[in-house]
């Protein structure tokens, strides 16, 4: 979807929820043949790649990704990056993506053309990009059609992709074109701390391995046939996708399940690929695919495509977990997990959300990787919250630990050095990426939802999501749609939230309340008046309740303030956070108990919910409860040592 | 003799030192109380005033253990700095209290003229100086025994790795970590065992030769192994029904009415009480079952060779043949 085009249906259809666009012209159609050679952890592959020049000009040379060469050795971008230089890895451990040739479909050859670029760090021993050089030019709205064969030897499970014994996850494996944008091409290496950034289009991909191996690709199965030489083939196809992966393991048990919803209408095949350990796991993956289906159709969409495969990897092959592809996610199972720690039913429903945010909707996550991760936690966590029969990420004897509060504890309990908005290899550490643009990010559209209310952010969520699917959308792009939705200006919240690392904390600084003392000194007659001391013994009926709210943090956020008085009396009072500290005073006959700020909630990302509230007196249950808890316990433990 | 009456003898053992029952009580809960104050000061200075605490008195916030993680991080590091120290003392001050208990029981069964129990406090001190020397030394002479455990927990893991095609089988692996605890847990337990009964032996023997004793209750330990392994096992089960009881009063505790958390406070004492003299009981009937049972000529006085039923007396100097200076 072209962004102006987006904008201009916009205006018309301005708040309408069930709207939708025709997809845009697709730029890419992938036809790959491939083969895979278990022995070697090899994959040979012919690719037949027709590229459509959507842009507004004339190109020459066209890059492609050759994501599998961040394993070729430890001088890469991605392993350089990664701290690990490669340490411990055998000569079958490392991979590579080969191009063997590439000519253009009317016969020009293009390899003596082709080298390798660098454009983000200029690492000359990085070759995750090459580019080739075409004898004319692919005018606006001209074509380019590229035969290409290629070997990629798969790493040993590493970042996503690879094998490990017999399982293989095919992933990032063919010579992927990038992305031209009006501003050029679009095309990153492929580092430590990104993911990805691809065109639309169609792919239709024959997968040949050994007869005893399972198979579970993107898209549907369109044939599958026995060859003479006692291999298989399997042919899926899918359009209105981006990428294209694939898994083979001949210890997977295959299960299909059908998936039906009225309102909104879907259905689709859900295919789990389960390794025989985890059979036990697969009741929990059915009720997690089912309900976030369900979630993610009703909140945001319908799922458009029809199938959706989850893939469960291998027992030792956990890196290759947690993934998604369209229409097709990696999950992770342990065999021994209890039903109260809720890891794999977090994994499943994260990974499916993503076939909306990155699948559907194809932002660039080498420089916004929140539109993906962000958007996708903040709907996970609202996913989990909505879980049939509790969502809680551990839940043991009272001890419930939610995803909400995962999250938060990750926010916290970091440094404030990036901003959310950043090219993914730009953080300053791997911690710092994610952090911010899974939980920093999710909680700050948490945040904008309890600000907003949860029917103008469902309105937002659906206009973004229905405007750009298919397309790539931005930040300014998911802006523009809450602001039109919410019909607010929603600049500073995404200023401060988004684009600066600074931190969001207000405390109640300090509460009182003192009895205002009877009139003394010289009154209006001109008398000397004065209270008597007696008159300090009985009970006084006036007091002066006064709080002090300060803001600690950078960020400015308009406050709520809930003062309760003995007797349960309420005020909620307002301000517009701006200042440094506020002065509340209320003169009245019965005394303040407590205040508190946020008493609706809103600042999920308030970095001390400790100060938020302040009592008048101290509750000195909790001390007394820790205290003795913890006093009991050493003593038994001593008792037991003591002697 | 049986297990059963070695337990009920070791219960008649500790039900006559109540003093010192109550002596180590007292040691326990002055510790218990350091720890006291310092968890209520880190909770007030954390949440005193704050509604949070009052949310957290009633049930548990995973919110609260990221405030208090992330705001009195020093705090928290500082009482937990406490609390080892203080379990680290434990530790020392049990090589010392260990030998008064012992002392007094072997007193007490071995009565002699004018010792009275009222002089249970002074006996109890004269026993824990006496042996102090001779327990740390047992502690270092004790080490390869503790480093063997350790080997074998190491060789028995790389088993269950490999066992487990290097844990990928979850399941095998998963139960196999479960079996290396219960090992190390045996190991732990077995090792404090054999501890038990050398120190139970140098006072006994008032022995000086403590590898020589060592070695003698190790082939001793092998010998009776079951049975002290029995025996044990019922003391185990009586400390896990303290233990119960304690943690069931436990939550009862606090976020109540002062009233109930003053009941809960002292029955949780006299639960530890109970522990406490759980563990007399079980140094007592170790110390029976070793006299009556530890029949090596290498490591008993002939005295305690007597397969009598009631203990005779016994000199206060042993005449073991290895009795003698320190090594
Ligand atoms: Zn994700």
């Amino acid at each position: 979807m072209n962004r102006f085009l987006g904008k201009t249906f916009t205006l018309f259809l301005l708040g309408a929820v069930a709207f939708r666009f025709a997809p845009a012209q697709p730029v890419v159609a992938y036809d790959i043949k491939a083969r895979l050679d278990p022995a070697s952890k090899t994959v040979a592959g012919e690719e037949r790649l027709v590229w459509f020049n959507a842009s507004s000009s004339a190109v020459t040379t066209v890059p492609f990704h050759l994501y599998l060469n961040a394993f070729r050795n430890n001088r890469s971008t991605f392993m350089k990056e990664s701290g690990r230089a490669g340490e411990g890895r055998q000569a079958e451990d490392w991979g590579h993506c080969r191009v063997k040739g590439i000519r253009l479909e009317s016969g020009e050859d293009l390899l003596p053309s082709m080298r390798f670029l660098q454009p983000d760090d200029g690492n000359p021993d990085d070759r995750t990009v090459m580019e080739v050089a075409l004898p004319k030019p692919v005018e606006p709205g001209g074509s380019a059609v590229f035969l290409i064969t290629f070997e990629s030897k798969l790493p040993r499970v590493v970042a996503r992709s690879g094998w490990h014994r017999n399982f293989f996850m095919v992933a990032q494996w063919f010579p992927k074109v990038g992305v031209l944008l009006d501003g050029g091409w679009n095309c990153h290496q492929y580092h430590a701390r990104s993911e990805f950034f691809a065109d639309f289009g169609s792919y239709r991909v024959e997968i040949t391995t050994p007869s005893d191996f399972v198979v579970g690709a993107t898209g549907r199965r369109i044939d599958r046939r026995e060859n003479k030489d006692g291999s298989v083939t399997v042919v899926h196809e899918q359009d209105r996708i981006h990428d294209f992966a694939w898994a083979a393991c001949p210890d997977f048990l295959e299960y299909r399940k059908r998936f039906r919803l009225e309102e909104p209408r879907v259905e689709t095949d859900m295919i789990f690929l389960i390794h025989k350990d985890h059979q036990k796991l697969m009741p929990r993956h059915l009720k997690a695919l089912t309900h976030a289906l369900e979630f993610y159709s009703r909140s945001f969409g319908p799922y458009p495509y029809p199938t959706i495969t989850l893939v469960d990897p291998a027992p030792g092959a956990q890196a290759a977990g947690g993934m998604e592809y369209p229409t097709l996610f990696t999950t992770m199972s342990l065999a021994w997990l209890p039903s109260w720690i809720r890891l794999p039913e977090m994994v499943t429903i994260h990974e499916f959300g993503h076939n909306y945010w990155y699948g559907m909707i194809g932002s660039n996550e080498f420089e916004e990787a929140w539109l993906d991760e962000g958007i996708n936690t903040y709907s996970e966590i609202k996913a989990l919250a909505a879980y049939p029969g509790g969502g809680d990420l551990i839940s043991l004897c009272g001890l419930d630990i939610s995803d909400l509060e995962q999250h938060q504890l990750s926010v916290f309990l970091s440094g404030k050095f990036d901003p959310v908005v950043r090219n993914s290899w730009e953080f300053v550490s791997g911690g710092s990426y994610s952090l911010n643009v899974y939980a920093k990010a999710g909680l700050a559209l948490l945040m904008l939802e309890r600000m907003l209310g949860p029917d103008v952010m469902d309105r937002i969520m659906k206009a973004f999501f229905g405007r750009w699917r298919f397309g790539h959308p931005t930040t300014t792009d998911f802006v523009a749609a809450a602001e039109e939705e919410s019909g607010r200006d929603l600049g500073w919240f995404f200023d401060q939230f988004f684009y600066s690392p600074d931190a969001l904390d207000y405390a109640v600084g300090s509460l009182s309340s003192e009895p205002v003392p009877d009139f003394a000194g010289i009154d209006d007659e001109g008398e000397i008046a004065g209270a008597s001391p007696a008159s300090r013994t009985t009970k006084p009926d006036v007091y002066r309740n006064e709080a002090v709210i300060v803001r600690l943090g950078e960020h400015v956020f308009p406050q709520e303030i809930e003062a309760v008085f003995e007797g349960g009396r309420t005020i909620l009072e307002r301000w517009d956070g701006r200042e440094r500290w506020k002065r509340f005073v209320w003169t009245s006959p019965d005394r303040v108990r407590s205040v508190r700020l946020d008493p609706r909630g809103v600042m999920v990302l308030d970095a001390n919910t400790a100060n938020n509230s302040r009592t008048r007196e101290r509750d000195e249950r909790l001390p007394r409860k820790i205290g003795l808890r913890l006093m009991g316990a050493l003593q038994r433990i001593w008792a037991l040592m003591a002697f | 003799m049986s297990i059963s009456r070695y337990y009920l003898l070791g219960w008649g053992d500790a039900v006559r030192q109540p003093k010192m029952a109550f002596l180590l009580w007292v040691l326990n809960a002055l510790s218990g109380l350091v720890v006291y104050f310092g968890a209520c000061g880190l909770m007030r200075r954390a949440f005193g005033h704050s509604l949070l605490g009052s949310e957290l008195s009633e049930r548990f916030a995973f919110r609260g253990v990221m405030e208090l993680l992330q705001r009195h991080g020093r705090d928290v590091a500082a009482l937990a700095g406490t609390v080892l120290i203080l379990t680290a003392a434990t530790y020392l001050l049990s090589l010392f209290l260990s030998g008064g208990v012992l002392h007094v029981l072997k007193t007490a069964r071995n009565p002699k003229s004018g010792e009275k129990e009222s002089r249970v406090a002074a006996l109890f001190f004269e026993g824990a100086g006496r042996y102090f020397g001779r327990f740390l030394r047992l502690e270092i002479v004790a080490l390869p025994m503790w480093i063997v455990f350790g080997i074998l927990l190491f060789v028995f893991s790389g088993i269950a790795g490999n066992a487990s095609d290097g844990w990928e089988k979850e399941r095998l692996g998963f139960a196999l970590v479960l079996a290396l605890v219960g090992a190390a847990v045996l190991f732990v337990f077995l090792g404090m065992m054999i501890v038990d009964y050398a120190r139970i032996q140098l006072v006994a023997t008032d022995g000086r030769r403590v590898f020589k004793v060592f070695l003698g209750t190790l082939k001793f330990a092998a010998r009776r192994f079951f049975k002290l392994l029995g025996l044990a096992v019922f003391f185990l089960i009586t400390m896990g029904i303290v233990l119960a009881l304690g943690e069931a009063v436990a939550r009862l505790l606090g976020g109540k009415g002062a009233v109930v958390t003053a009941l809960g406070f002292g029955v949780q004492q006299v639960l530890v009480l109970a522990l406490l003299g759980a563990r007399i009981a079980f140094l007592g009937a170790q110390a029976r079952l070793s006299e009556r049972e530890r029949v090596s000529a290498l490591d008993l006085p002939p005295a305690a060779q007597d397969a009598g039923g009631e203990q005779k007396e016994r000199p206060d100097k042993a005449q073991s043949p290895f009795d003698g200076d320190a090594q």
